[in-house]
């Protein structure tokens, strides 16, 4: 019955279902009800929200699309865009550290003292005036530059090590695993003040890799 | 980004396919030619589905943008218009559910077949009421506002979209058999309650 009120029921379905309406008055009457509900339905018909709803749709858009920064949809576009921003943003990033960690580190400071660089983040040196001592608990795990210093070493270092403007007191021969070297000349200086930067950012990179600067 | 005069005119003669390609290609005009070829369809939608037009403009707008956000995902071919009422019916059923989550709720629970529940006549209606087009009319979207969201869909989807039994399947993505169950039921519900608010005397002789 239900699919004759949609006109979705076949020929003979109907047929049948008169032939019953005829001698059934309350399936009749079901019937009549039902097709006024169907009518009542039907009547609700299509309303436009008017012209101006697409302006509405589009005026969202085009905000969103502000707001995400994005041209009209291209997924992979996105995706290369950002990544060359944040490719951009690593290189000025690496360029102004270097520099600024050139001049900061290796320019002669008129504060007494020695400058100790490491590529091992964790290491404890101490420093006092220019004096710069390597503890015996101490290892070095990697290169050790002291500019302005005098080192003495008790531990051990794994890596190079460089004394920049300054000399070395003590160091045993097996406590040091790579190479020794001590720069005073100014061309010397300059070559060395660059592996010594080299070395300044390397540090930086492993405490950024080993988890942070608060450690 | 402003259509000229001729270009609403152009659109309207394009496909919906055409216009999707024209869309994902960045055309904003195309987009516009979709919304505006779609925007009576999906209002009237959701305006039976939630029965408030400022919740229905809402919901009609949420629609067209999620179509836009994944256009990308749209596969020429498909059934556009499958794919608008199917995101416009369950923005409109999710909207419903929040909106009756802080109310009291009148729903029994169903099973998960979708079988529900037999509801109360209104109180409110008058028992002296004549059925006569417009009363009648009134009477079923008061009716239609108390079915739950999913035999709603159902309903609205046949009766103010005139779809197929088929085409709900798609759109609602449930089995025929579904279909023909939930609105067979739903409109037996808005029959029982149209005739309990007028009183059988007054639906015998309407009819």
């Amino acid at each position: 019955m239900q699919e004759y009120v949609d006109g979705e029921a076949g020929g003979e379905v109907w047929e049948q279902l008169s032939d019953h309406l005829e001698r059934c008055p309350d399936c009749a009457r079901h019937f009549r009800e039902m097709r006024q509900v169907a009518t009542g339905l039907d009547a609700l018909g299509i309303l436009d929200p008017g012209e101006a709803f697409v302006g509405d749709v589009m005026k969202r858009i085009r905000v969103e699309r502000q707001i995400l920064r994005e041209t009209p949809p291209a997924r992979g576009f996105r995706w290369s865009a950002a990544v060359f921003a944040w490719a951009k943003g690593a290189a000025i990033m690496t360029l102004v550290i270097l520099a600024f960690g050139m001049l900061s580190v290796f320019a002669p400071s008129s504060l007494p003292g020695a400058r100790v660089l490491s590529t091992d983040p964790s290491a404890q040196v101490v420093i006092s005036g220019r004096d710069v001592r390597v503890p015996v608990t101490t290892v070095v795990r990697g290169n050790l530059t002291v500019v302005d210093g005098d080192l003495t070493i008790a531990g051990r270092v794994e890596g190079d090590v460089r004394v920049i403007r300054g000399k070395i007191k003590s160091a045993p021969a097996a406590s040091v695993g790579g190479r020794v070297v001590v720069i005073d000349s100014p061309l010397a200086q300059a070559k060395d003040a660059v592996l010594g930067a080299c070395d300044w950012f390397l540090s930086i990179y492993a405490r950024i890799v080993s988890g942070g600067c608060g450690r | 980004m402003r259509t000229g005069p001729a270009a609403p005119d152009f659109h309207s003669r394009l496909s919906d396919d055409d216009l999707i390609r024209m869309s994902k290609s960045g055309d904003d005009d195309a987009f516009a030619g979709l919304v505006s070829r779609y925007r009576a369809k999906v209002y009237s939608l959701a305006l039976r589905m939630v029965g408030d037009q400022e919740e229905a403009e809402d919901i009609s707008q949420e629609a067209f943008i999620n179509v836009y956000r994944a256009l990308d995902s749209f596969r020429l071919g498909d059934k556009f218009s499958s794919w608008i009422y199917r995101i416009t019916a369950n923005l409109s059923i999710d909207h419903l559910r929040k909106k009756r989550r802080g109310e009291l709720s009148i729903d029994a629970p169903q099973n998960p077949e979708g079988d529900m529940y037999i509801q109360l006549p209104d109180p409110a209606a008058d028992p002296e009421r004549s059925v006569i087009e417009a009363e009648l009319k009134a009477a079923v979207e008061r009716a239609i506002n108390e079915l739950s969201p999913v035999y709603k869909a159902v309903v609205v989807l046949r009766h103010v979209n005139q779809l197929s039994y088929e085409e709900i399947a798609e759109v609602m993505k449930i089995p025929l058999g579904t279909v023909k169950t939930r609105l067979f039921r739903a409109r037996e519900i808005i029959r029982s309650k149209i005739q309990a608010s007028s009183g059988d005397g007054a639906a015998r002789k309407g009819a």
